[in-house]
């Protein structure tokens, strides 16, 4: 949205093809961009998880037709309940990432087209459901790019208060949800222990055990995994609040050979809700030079793709 | 078992397909999804859904596929599409005019019909949607019904709204832009661009948007027709009235919903995808009574 296509990226969008991808949810609908012929193949996959599927202002499709110039394939798809995809839409919930979803379509690439290394590129949920990929297939997941995702046990500030409460409870979707659906009413109930949790403040808020233990789990999978890393937060993100904790007490207790793999950078300012395009520029072209960075091949010369 | 026993059929919906592809439109690919018809309707037209602009396109991707599922299950064939320089379509946002937006509707609407062999089309759409599937309405003979959901009525009130919404989310998040509405909008004017909420707004699209008017697009339009308004208003909008009014007085047979709630059209919902079961239920139900 916020580029000028070049030829370069029209030829990734020509070579692009439409998919289908079964989940226990339902058909998935996603966008693969297979890489540039005229580069050495990257032999990943980049998975950019994004709700919709192109991203609120197409920064996935910008990253994927840029990656596909490096050498690199992509894919972009619709959660279930989201987009294009079927399936049932509920309320988001950071602990309970679309793990599933994430898993039908590793498996899929990996049958349908012969994609059997990742590279996950998630942006606040996007970012969570990236890393809980780790529990099931540590082994194909080469790298990890974690944008400003929020990591703390409390949900995710702004959606569960009082307001939306108000809204979901005059909203007969969400009761016929509530009736028929046991995993709906257990959402329910946990979101309700977190605003409660996080209005009473209990588990203290600037400590280890503050974090979510879900995040815990899946953090523990990555550090076993071989995969490299990249967590990018802004200075000034409400996200970076909970992930500060990490940074002072987890990941100082990796080590040496384990916390050289992950990379952690903190740029002034926000990530997570860029108030302007050069900002949003910015975090495409790092996303790139860093997926770049995991390419097995020789590296490239010349002006790195992404920049004007 | 008694001669006068019961019997119970239970029927469950049926199975809706999803084709999603990519069409060459105007030498770039567009990306679409059809939806076969899930059943017999005998002489049903197609549904073509045009979405909404910008942002906004994100905000109500996913209603937009349950309505053209649900059109799909109701027995008709339907398609929505990305216009060039939206979602997974190729094409410059920067480049987009009013008239390209109509041009990519008119192309996706020719898909469908090679699709199901179907030449009528019943066009949907959505706030700037709406003033394409309005124009794209008008242009083509084959035009069997329209659906408006929360049309854009004019341009020039529609860029102030925008401009102004987003101006105040910035307030709210205590970034001081300092400007007014007039203000970013001359800019777009002088400078080919502004950037507000990390998106632009260009020259190109503005200046070729902000004199239409919805009710003069449709002055030859005496189709069957259903106005939704998604408003946070009990009644129809003055604009919205009017434009039900002169239609009627057309002959056209029209029939309004009205959906009680200003979803932010800009603004994107973490927790879920906006959606409106009332309006996709009014929209089904309307379809279901076309013949």
């Amino acid at each position: 949205m916020n580029w000028r296509e070049t030829p370069s990226e029209l030829a990734r969008a020509w070579a692009e093809k439409a998919l289908k991808v079964p989940s226990p949810h339902g058909d998935l609908i996603g966008i693969y961009t297979p890489p540039a012929p005229e580069v050495a193949p990257a032999g990943m996959c980049v998975l950019l998880l994004a709700r919709p599927r192109f991203e609120y202002r197409r920064m996935a499709v910008h990253l994927a037709r840029l990656v596909a110039q490096e050498g690199f394939a992509a894919f972009r798809f619709d959660f279930h309940g989201w987009g294009d995809s079927e399936g049932e839409t509920q309320l988001t919930m950071l602990d309970e990432p679309a793990t599933e979803d994430l898993t039908a379509v590793i498996r899929h690439l990996g049958s349908a087209l012969g994609e059997h290394r990742f590279v996950l590129w998630g942006w606040c949920y996007g970012a969570r459901a990236a890393i809980s990929a780790f529990v099931d297939e540590p082994d194909a997941i080469a790298g990890l790019a974690f944008l400003s995702a929020p990591i703390d046990a409390a949900p995710a500030s702004g959606v569960y208060n009082v307001r939306n409460l108000a809204r979901w409870l005059t909203d007969g979707t969400q009761w016929r949800q509530l009736i028929f659906s046991g995993r709906a009413r257990r959402r329910a109930v946990d979101a309700l222990r977190g605003m409660i949790r996080k209005s009473m403040n209990r588990g203290g808020n600037s400590s280890e055990a503050s974090l979510s233990p879900v995040f815990m789990e899946h953090f523990r999978a990555l550090i076993r995994a071989r995969a490299r890393a990249l967590f990018l937060y802004g200075a000034e993100d409400d996200e970076y609040a909970s992930f500060r904790i990490a940074e002072r007490d987890l990941f100082p207790k990796l080590d040496v050979a384990t916390r050289r793999r992950f990379e952690i950078e903190v740029w002034p300012g926000r990530v997570h809700s860029p108030l302007d395009v050069a900002r949003q520029q910015e975090i495409v072209a790092r996303s790139v030079s860093w997926v770049r960075s995991l390419h097995p091949g020789p590296l490239r010369h010349g002006a790195a793709v992404g920049e004007n | 078992m008694p001669s006068n026993a019961a019997v119970r059929v239970e029927m469950s919906p049926p199975k809706v397909q999803s084709e999603p592809l990519f069409f060459p439109a105007d030498g770039r690919p567009l990306y679409g999804m059809y939806c076969p018809p899930a059943r017999e309707r005998p002489h049903a037209a197609a549904l073509v859904a045009c979405h909404g602009v910008g942002l906004e396109h994100a905000v109500t991707s996913h209603v937009v596929a349950q309505a053209v599922r649900q059109a799909a299950a109701l027995g008709y064939p339907a398609f929505l599409y990305h216009s060039r320089g939206h979602g997974d379509s190729a094409g410059d946002f920067a480049e987009i005019t009013f008239e390209n937006l109509v041009e990519d509707a008119l192309a996706a609407a020719e898909q469908v019909r090679q699709l199901s062999r179907v030449r009528r089309i019943i066009w949907l759409g959505l706030r700037v949607g709406g003033l394409v599937a309005a124009e794209a309405a008008v242009r083509s003979a084959d035009s069997a019904g329209l659906v408006l959901w929360e049309p854009v009525a004019k341009g020039a009130d529609y860029f102030r709204q925008l401009v102004r919404g987003l101006l105040f989310s910035a307030v709210a998040r205590g970034e001081k832009t300092g400007k007014t509405v007039n203000e970013v909008l001359e800019q777009v004017e002088r400078e080919g661009q502004a950037d507000i909420h990390a998106c632009y707004l260009h020259a190109k699209f503005y200046l070729g948007t902000r004199d239409l008017d919805l009710a003069k697009i449709l002055e030859r339009w005496a189709g069957p027709t259903l106005l939704a308004q998604v408003q946070a208003r009990l009644n129809l909008s003055p604009a919205n009235a009017a434009l039900v009014a002169a239609l009627e007085g057309r002959g056209a047979k029209v029939a309004v919903t009205r959906i009680s709630e200003d979803p932010g059209w800009q603004f994107l919902m973490w927790g879920q995808p906006w959606s409106s079961t009332t309006l996709l239920e009014n929209t089904g139900s309307w379809l279901d009574e076309l013949a």
